[in-house]
């Protein structure tokens, strides 16, 4: 799986969960300060990206992310743990 | 029992799923397509996707199940349209008696609420199920919902099916990722209660109801009510146990009912039309609770049910304020409180009035 794949995918599920955001998503956008996610959002978010990559987290894990790329590096990481 | 827990993603059902699991019990839990699922998948549960809106989908999830547990609260967002907002908890609660039936199942367990009992009747102090809740009750959205979905309950168990009605207070706990009551530790903890309203109250602790729970499906009675509680105190003591146990100062002012409504009814007028996505500064629904809040006797749960003496308030608030510091919606306490997470200290709840009549 491409980062570039991943920062797609979660692109796509941003703008599922704020269907009202225009304009492009860039990689240092933050979550909440930038794309309006609040931290029921970024659950969410998180929820559903790693869903659909199948892997499991502990929601514990997911604080120190705060921005679009933390999210794309997090789940690259675990993504790279599993294979 | 195979059960399948209706609302398996929320705070009741959640709480109720990890009960049963721990039980020993086979567990599957509804979900539906998007949404926040990762405390959920970790509860030992077969994650199963409906649609509340399709008969057929719950028909399917319910197939072979021995009892239902249906959790999925209708919340609605906002007060403002109350009728239409019944019609979609009736409709959805509807459809889930009726792919009851369909399906086979043995026993349907509703989690409704204590919105639905009324005052005490004169000369008594706690409230029970008999007391009809006011019609002036039911102009709150809250209030109108719970009433529906009890209706169509009422209605469903006249038919034939077997359906037990559970009726809890207030609930705090682990596991309130949307922060439902537990915006009160949430919004306490950040400095962020504008304001809050004198009344009568009564808490719950969400592993006692998940336990009430099982109890009712393997003891209630069809076609009965059960108020599931805990502790009756007011608003005001309840406000100063949080900010104990988050280890903050209670500051918040007190603000009269009435004026309380209207500005949650104008913040919810202003959260609608900016639609942005954030809640209002305080849900309407907050405020009815309080305003039509009740003390309760529990003493038909405790008879039929053999439900528990409750959790000390004290263990409950430290564990649900615990859980909040842990996933970072409130900053963790300094000091050694939340060691004494799951203690059970009778004399930290003396000054409580019990739910039973003692």
């Amino acid at each position: 799986m491409s980062t570039q794949q991943i920062q797609t995918d979660v692109e796509t599920i941003i703008r599922r969960i704020r269907p009202d955001l225009h304009g492009a998503i860039r990689p240092d956008d933050r979550l909440r300060d930038d794309l309006g996610l609040d931290s029921l959002h970024s659950m969410e978010l998180l929820s559903e990206v790693t869903e659909q990559y199948e892997i499991d987290v502990d929601p514990e894990d997911l604080q120190e992310v705060r921005t679009v790329t933390d999210v794309v590096t997090f789940l690259a990481a675990l993504l790279e743990q599993r294979s | 029992m195979k059960a399948l827990v209706v609302g398996g993603t929320g705070f009741v059902g959640m709480n109720v799923v990890r009960a049963l699991v721990a039980a020993g019990h086979e567990v599957s839990a509804t979900r539906r397509p998007h949404g926040n699922t990762l405390f959920a998948r970790r509860l030992g549960a077969q994650l199963v996707h409906v649609d509340l809106d399709d008969k057929d989908s719950l028909t399917d999830a319910m197939r072979g199940r021995d009892v239902v547990f249906m959790c999925a609260g209708h919340y609605p967002r906002y007060s403002l349209d109350i009728d239409a907002e019944v019609r979609v908890a009736r409709a959805r609660v509807r459809n889930t008696l009726d792919a009851a039936r369909r399906a086979g199942v043995e026993r349907y367990v509703l989690t409704s609420s204590v919105a639905t009992v009324g005052p005490p009747a004169r000369g008594r102090r706690y409230s029970g199920e008999q007391d009809r809740a006011e019609p002036r009750s039911l102009r709150s959205v809250y209030h109108a919902v719970k009433a529906a979905i009890e209706d169509e309950a009422a209605r469903a168990c006249r038919a034939g099916l077997d359906v037990v009605v559970l009726l809890p207070t207030a609930i705090f706990g682990e596991l309130d990722v949307k922060a439902g009551t537990g915006y009160l530790i949430v919004a306490l903890g950040n400095g962020a209660m504008p304001f809050y309203v004198e009344g009568r109250t009564n808490v719950i602790d969400a592993d006692d109801l998940a336990r009430a729970h099982i109890l009712a499906a393997e003891r209630g009675r069809p076609g009965e009510r059960y108020i599931v509680g805990g502790h009756n105190l007011m608003t005001s003591e309840l406000i100063e146990h949080i900010a104990d146990a988050l280890g903050v100062a209670q500051s918040v002012q007190r603000l009269p009912a009435r004026l309380a409504g209207l500005v949650a009814t104008l913040s919810e007028m202003r959260a609608q039309a900016l639609d942005d996505g954030r809640r209002p500064l305080i849900a309407r629904e907050l405020v009815d609770v309080v305003r039509f809040g009740r003390w309760v006797s529990t003493e038909k749960a405790e008879r039929e049910l053999g439900l528990p003496k409750p959790t000390p308030l004290d263990s409950t608030l430290d564990k649900a304020c615990h859980w909040y510091a842990r996933h970072r919606y409130v900053r963790p306490r300094q000091g050694d409180r939340h060691d004494r997470v799951h203690t059970t200290d009778p004399d930290r709840c003396r000054n409580h009035h019990p739910a039973y009549p003692s």
